[in-house]
């Protein structure tokens, strides 16, 4: 039979077929839907830095051991109250949770505090980037050694145990190394700042010395005083700071539930670097 | 034996190699006939129309939509990123002769502004990492 003569007939879905494929549509746009939405939270995980991506975490974890607390409080009045063996089995369990999370929480900080280090350029200043990162990297191992041994335990005489070294161990290792670490990379960042400070008003001083008008001479001449006067001041302050961060050391204690560092720098070169900003543009103006 | 005799002898012989040597007329090649089938389109065409599988259906239906929506992002993709690396160079105009100069003070300018951002940047400090509050204490 040829092709041309032959006569096309269409045949129809039956209404089986019909109501199958319709299932198998809200299939397809479900799986379009979830597809999308997975898309775009993926290409909005994209966008974000390492850092925002560190302090994001912190915040999960925090948000974790703040659900944790609930049950482990309760399991524990439970347990205080009733003082059988189920509810010391359910507070053992509870306790375990809540002493795992707190390890999530402090894990969680120090990555956080060391993805800030990468915010700034540490060649501008006289401190060791890796040193401290080798320090922070040694604490988050030794953090998670001591939760693996954590969730091998059996009883909850063993768990109070180990939640009262957890406590020594964050009061007099973990916090004073977060301390020391902030507080360095705070003065890094001000080391930096200045280093910029210097470098432009070099550029300024020197394109202003060639292009000013003679009669703003004594003007350009206050300028240069003021500024210099300015990177004194800044210097020494700066000087203070790196004082007092070699007076943090290991040795001391932070209690885990302040929510600040006791004796934190002054950082007081910092109120001079923000009054900088217009002092370097002042002098362009006279042009 | 006469000499006409001998000469038709001859002949015959000489045809007989002859015809030994050539290859026998209307013996050609063996015709291999190659068995084309027989497909109509008709019968394809009628056969997806009315494929009754909606299983097989679906299952490429979300193949084909998987495909088709993974390459209109990757398109819209690209196509953003193109956009970022052609925009126009605006150069703004000057009445001031001295180029090199405006240059320079354009430098200038431009260093200042990411040292006035560094110097903002300098309200994220130690307190903006304040340390987890975390009760410790676990006893019975």
């Amino acid at each position: 039979m040829s092709l041309t003569s032959q006569t096309f007939t269409i045949k129809l879905m039956p209404t089986k077929t019909l109501i199958a494929n319709r299932k198998s549509l809200i299939v397809l746009l479900v799986t379009s839907l979830i597809f999308l939405l997975l898309s775009s939270n993926f290409s909005l995980a994209q966008t974000l830095t390492p850092l925002e991506r560190a302090r994001q975490d912190y915040t999960f974890q925090l948000t974790k051991y703040e659900e944790s607390k609930n049950p482990y409080e309760n399991a524990r009045a439970n347990y205080l109250t009733f003082q059988t063996a189920v509810a010391k089995n359910e507070a053992f369990l509870k306790s375990q949770a809540y002493l795992l999370q707190i390890y999530n929480v402090y894990t969680a900080y120090l990555f956080l505090i060391n993805e800030r280090t990468n915010l700034y350029d540490w060649g501008k200043s006289s401190y060791n980037k890796d040193e401290l990162q080798i320090t922070i990297d040694e604490e988050i191992e030794s953090l998670e050694n001591l939760k693996s041994k954590t969730q091998e335990f059996k009883t909850l005489e063993e768990i109070v145990i180990n939640a009262q070294d957890l406590k020594k161990h964050i009061e007099t290792k973990t916090l004073p190394l977060a301390f020391k670490m902030l507080s360095t990379t705070d003065v890094v960042q001000s080391q930096e700042t200045f280093f910029d400070f210097q470098t432009n008003s070099q550029k300024v001083n020197d394109y202003a010395s060639g292009n000013i008008a003679e009669n703003y001479n004594l003007v350009l001449l206050n300028w240069q005083n003021e500024v210099e006067k300015l990177k004194k001041d800044t210097e020494a302050k700066i000087e203070e700071s790196k004082i007092a961060l070699e007076k943090i050391t290991g040795e001391m204690r932070i209690d885990s539930k302040s929510n600040d560092f006791p004796g934190k720098l002054k950082s007081a070169e910092r109120e001079n670097l923000r009054n900088s900003k217009g002092r370097l543009r002042e002098i362009l103006e006279f042009l | 034996m006469k000499e006409q005799d001998t000469n038709l002898m001859e002949g015959d012989i000489l045809t007989e190699e002859v015809a030994s040597q050539s290859p026998p007329k209307g013996k050609t090649r063996p015709f291999i006939k190659l068995k084309i089938p027989n497909i109509k389109m008709s019968m394809i065409v009628e056969k997806i129309l009315t494929f009754k599988k909606p299983r097989f259906i679906s299952v490429l239906i979300l193949f084909l939509a998987f495909v088709l929506t993974l390459t209109a992002l990757i398109v819209l993709s690209s196509k953003k990123s193109q956009q970022a690396e052609t925009l126009p160079d605006v150069k703004i105009a000057t009445p001031v002769a001295n180029s090199k100069e405006i240059e320079e003070l354009r430098d200038i300018f431009k260093d200042l502004d990411s040292y006035d951002e560094k110097v903002n940047n300098l309200n994220d400090s130690i307190d903006s990492y304040r340390p987890p509050v975390v009760e410790l204490n676990i006893s019975f």
